[in-house]
């Protein structure tokens, strides 16, 4: 790890009126990885993400991109640095899908200059990475949810930024959609080298597509390393409040938990009720 | 899972840029010329109809009838022209409003403009100056009235932040209790604030050259500003967080967005009284040709609250011959009819 | 979301016996100062004097022909329309609804406006079925609408949609105004703010048929509007036919509105403001319980409201709507903005 962490978190709080979200949260970003965050509802993931990508501001504690105070730097700057696509992401339906991507020239071009070569290309690059060169024209309201949540992705990627921060892109989306658009990720970290940091619901996502796992709980990090590591059945009862098995996926290898049961009152061998 | 979609854009080629697309272009060449004929209609027709031949040679100084002169120069062209930019200020402001809320039935009428305008109008006709009370300077002092109630309308809807929603709730209340204030002031002078009630829904009677005079310089600055803001609407469409992710100053965008969209509607509501609907329908209407990319569809409704405010005027003059209806009266059945429309049922 | 149950109510019961007894008191001590305030002022020895059957002619007559037809309407009307702002606020999940918005009040004013301005020889008696119909039209006008966007119980749709339906309507009576005398114009201005002064016995008794039935009915509503706060799905799976008595309990709504128009106008934010105040302080939704104390905040708010119209400006009257709006216009949005922050649509 020579390479400096290109997006990190040192010392973070962060809080909603007297209620506090993330506590004294450290978190080092590798360059090139993906990073999956994981966690029940209301862990932080999201807050975490929001805070990482300069949406919210922390209470205490910085966080940093490429070394500097990522609050300090113009907000055009560090969106040519940083691209986030937050949860269920909404436009006018009528919008077409290049009309769409056209808008992530803005940290570069702004909005009354006039698109140059470089920006056409980028906007074409970014169709063409996400498959929807051939749906450049059409409405938005008019595709499929996976296809909507590409179209946005190519939104991301038309700002050209090194990092991606996305929150809970597969939820809401049907299995196969999901999947495209967890391949779409990986491929774009693969080839393009993208850092890409995600909030995801799923473990199974976040085991199969992911290089380390973060997992939240109450606002901290309680695991940290590479999905063999943190998936454990340890984690899943301390976190998820389940009493689950892991096995390997025979196809990819990645680690599957399965749950059995809840951790509860009633002693540790509940069967579940439904039958 | 949507396939092949309800609605899908025209197949035009996967050109980039905002004035790309055959569609757009005909429908603004289109919109161009309804607006040219609208405008003939409008110099031509009334109580005296003349012929086209008539008005062109009235408009080259070649007529000899001095009637064709007055009916055209001094009372049609004026009014004309002060329907056809008052519009496009209003269809604007729509369309502008819409992007803010991200709701495409926001109304220029809802932000409290329409309620200042006319207060203060009835506040300088009821305690003005005597001497100063002339046409000349009331659209002056409503101005201000319009701006300082959006403002105020928008000031009490921050709290931190500023909220779409809360936005359109205080701009009704505020409406509500200027209205109140401005009934107050009515009645309580009943002698000088007459023909205040038609002011409430608009009428375009009696503009004539100093109306325009004060109108234009207004327009052209209001309506480029908010034609240059249509990127900046764009990028605020995509949700608050998109946009500061991509590196807009979303606050400051919307303060901007919302004062250039006041700016508008008080400048136009001031020569016009409070004409209710051309804000809402116009954009529907553009959307419909141009799709909502703010840079195609900003200027198209332009063109098409031109055309609204320009139909309805002279509608009102000359349907109901020889009554002459007020055009706020037109407007409000364009807006019965728009309101049939949502009744079908419209998808959002 | 709670359906009071058993339990709380006995910890609920007597905060909320207590608010009702306070609301009462304040009530009566508004309708007696409503009462001896005016022109000519009494004193409580007068007043008593003259509620038992003596005292002078010309201030009997005040009291007996003037001020107690108009405290009672006050008080009736008040009840009506907090009553039907609760019931429409809570069976269409919206907390904007209300007359106003729904375009109850404005389309039972452009019939009512007509009839005057047209001089139709219709009895008074009859006017609240003509405002009944005016408004069931502006209502049918604003749902339908919104109906074909599938968002009742959004605040934001419902101002846009009940706005421009009010502008609509608002253009029509201006209208058939212009079509009337000059005296026409300030009667309807007046009304169409809602004023309860020159109210005499015969209003009331056009108004009160209507209100001794509608407001029984609607503190009996309370319980299906309870379920119907659940919301449609799940008030179906409990029994309740929802659309069918979503529907009934808006024309209940629509019938106490009616008569309040058809003499007093369209006295605005009663309605919308009353039940926010009624739920703040018995800190329930439960409409059971909300429904009573409305109505007295209602009456509250509309007799103190009519108190201010009368002396503060006196001797020159206001139409009381005047004061309910922008007394209730800006606690409105007070009230609201918490509330409305954040629920984006």
């Amino acid at each position: 790890m020579s390479d400096p962490p290109v997006l990190a978190a040192d010392g973070v709080h962060v809080a909603y009126g007297s209620r506090e979200a993330l506590t004294d949260l450290n978190l080092e970003i590798t360059r090139g990885t993906v990073t999956a965050l994981v966690g029940p509802n209301g862990s932080g993931k999201s807050t975490l993400l929001r805070a990482l990508g300069r949406l919210l501001k922390t209470t205490r504690g910085t966080v940093l991109l490429d070394g500097e105070a990522i609050a300090r730097l113009p907000t055009r700057e560090v969106a040519r640095r940083l691209a986030m696509l937050p949860q269920g992401p909404s436009a006018p339906g009528g919008l077409t899908v290049v009309e769409l991507v056209e808008q992530g020239r803005y940290p570069h071009a702004g909005p009354l200059r006039m698109l140059r070569r470089q920006d056409h290309d980028a906007i074409t690059e970014a169709m063409s990475l996400t498959g929807m060169t051939a749906f450049a024209n059409r409405a938005i309201d008019s595709l499929s949810g996976g296809e909507r949540q590409r179209a946005w992705i190519a939104l991301t990627l038309a700002q050209s930024a090194p990092v991606l921060v996305l929150d809970e892109p597969t939820t809401f989306l049907d299995i196969r959609y999901q999947l495209e658009v967890l391949e779409l990720v990986q491929s774009l970290n693969r080839r393009q080298g993208l850092t890409v940091a995600m909030a995801v619901h799923d473990l199974q996502h976040a085991a199969r597509y992911a290089d380390r796992i973060v997992a939240l709980c109450d606002g901290r990090i309680v695991a940290d390393g590479p999905p063999p590591a943190v998936l454990t059945t340890k984690l899943l009862e301390t976190v998820f409040g389940v009493h689950a098995s892991i096995l390997i996926d025979p196809v990819t290898g990645a680690p599957v938990a399965i749950p059995h049961a809840i951790v509860g009152t009633q002693g540790q061998r509940d069967l579940p009720g439904s039958s | 899972m949507n396939g092949a979609g309800s609605r899908s854009a025209p197949s035009a080629t996967a050109e980039t840029g905002p004035w790309a697309g055959d569609r757009f272009r005909l429908a603004f060449l289109a919109a161009v010329a309804l607006l040219a004929g609208l405008f003939v209609a409008a110099v031509a027709l009334g109580s005296l109809t003349l012929s086209p031949g008539d008005v062109l040679d009235v408009l080259t100084g070649r007529s000899d009838n001095a009637l064709h002169d007055i009916v055209v120069m001094d009372l049609r062209l004026p009014r004309a022209l002060v329907a056809m930019v008052a519009g496009a200020m209003l269809g604007l402001s729509g369309a502008l409003l819409q992007s803010i809320t991200r709701n495409s039935l926001a109304a220029p009428e809802l932000t409290g403009v329409s309620a200042g305008v006319i207060l203060l109008s009835v506040l300088w006709l009821a305690y003005g100056p005597a001497g100063v009370r002339t046409g000349r300077i009331v659209p002056l002092v409503a101005v201000l009235g319009g701006v300082a109630a959006g403002l105020v309308a928008y000031g009490i809807s921050r709290r931190g932040h500023s909220d779409p929603l809360r936005l359109l709730l205080a701009g009704v209340l505020v409406s509500a209790v200027l209205q109140s204030a401005t009934s107050m002031v009515v009645l309580v002078n009943q002698g000088a604030t007459g023909g205040v009630l038609i002011w409430t829904i608009g009428s375009l009677n009696g503009r004539v050259w100093s109306d325009w005079a004060l109108l234009w310089p207004w327009a052209g600055v209001t309506v480029l500003l908010a034609l240059l803001s249509a990127g900046r609407a764009n990028l605020l469409q995509l949700g608050d967080d998109v946009a500061a992710g991509l590196g807009v100053r979303v606050e400051r965008s919307r303060i901007v967005l919302l004062i250039v969209a006041v700016l508008l509607t008080a400048g136009a509501l001031a020569v016009v009284g409070a004409i209710a609907f051309i804000g809402l329908i116009a954009p529907h209407i553009a959307r419909q040709l141009a799709g909502d990319d703010a840079r195609r569809l900003f200027p198209l409704t332009a063109l098409v609250g031109a055309s609204l405010l320009l139909g309805a005027d002279v509608a009102a003059r000359v349907v109901t011959e020889p009554i002459e209806l007020p055009t706020g009266v037109a407007t409000s059945i364009l807006g019965a009819l728009f309101f049939l429309y949502l009744l079908r049922g419209q998808r959002r | 979301m709670a359906v009071a149950t058993g339990q709380r109510r006995s910890l609920r019961g007597r905060s909320g016996r207590a608010t009702a007894a306070a609301l009462a008191l304040v009530l009566l001590g508004l309708s007696f100062v409503s009462l001896l305030v005016g022109y000519p002022t009494l004193s409580p020895a007068g007043l008593g004097e003259i509620l038992v059957g003596g005292g002078d002619e010309l201030p009997r007559l005040v009291v007996t022909e003037l001020r107690l037809p108009r405290l009672a309407l006050g008080v009736m009307a008040g009840a009506a329309l907090a009553g039907a702002g609760v019931l429409m606020q809570d069976s269409l999940r919206n907390p904007l609804a209300g007359p106003e918005l729904l375009g109850l009040s404005s389309g039972a004013v452009t019939v009512v406006a007509a009839l005057t301005v047209f001089e139709l020889s219709v009895p008074l008696v009859l006017y609240p079925w003509f405002a009944l119909a005016g408004g069931a039209a502006g209502s049918a006008l604003v749902l339908g609408a919104m109906a074909g966007t599938r968002g009742w119980n959004s605040p934001a749709l419902l101002i846009l949609v009940g706005a421009a339906v009010a502008a609509l309507l608002g253009a029509a009576v201006v209208a058939i105004v212009r079509l009337g005398s000059p005296n026409d114009q300030q009667l309807v201005l007046s009304f169409l703010l809602g004023s309860v002064g020159g109210t005499t016995w015969v209003d009331v008794r056009v108004a009160a048929p209507w209100l001794a039935v509608g407001l029984p009915l609607a503190l009996v509503a309370g319980r299906p509007v309870n379920l119907l706060q659940l919301g449609e799905e799940v008030a179906e799976s409990m029994g309740l036919a929802a659309a069918r008595t979503r529907v009934l309990v808006l024309v209940l709504s629509a019938a106490l509105v009616a008569p309040v128009v058809a003499v007093a106008g369209a006295i605005g934010f009663v309605s919308l403001l009353a039940p926010h105040v009624a739920r703040r302080l018995l800190r329930t939704p439960d409409a059971r319980r909300v429904l009573p104390a409305a109505m007295l905040v209602g009456a509250v708010l509309l007799v103190g409201a009519d108190l201010v119209a009368r002396q503060l400006l006196a001797p020159r009257e206001l139409p009381v709507g005047v004061w309910t709006t922008l007394i209730g216009g800006p606690v409105l949005l007070v009230m609201l903005r918490r509330q409305l922050g954040g629920a984006n649509r």
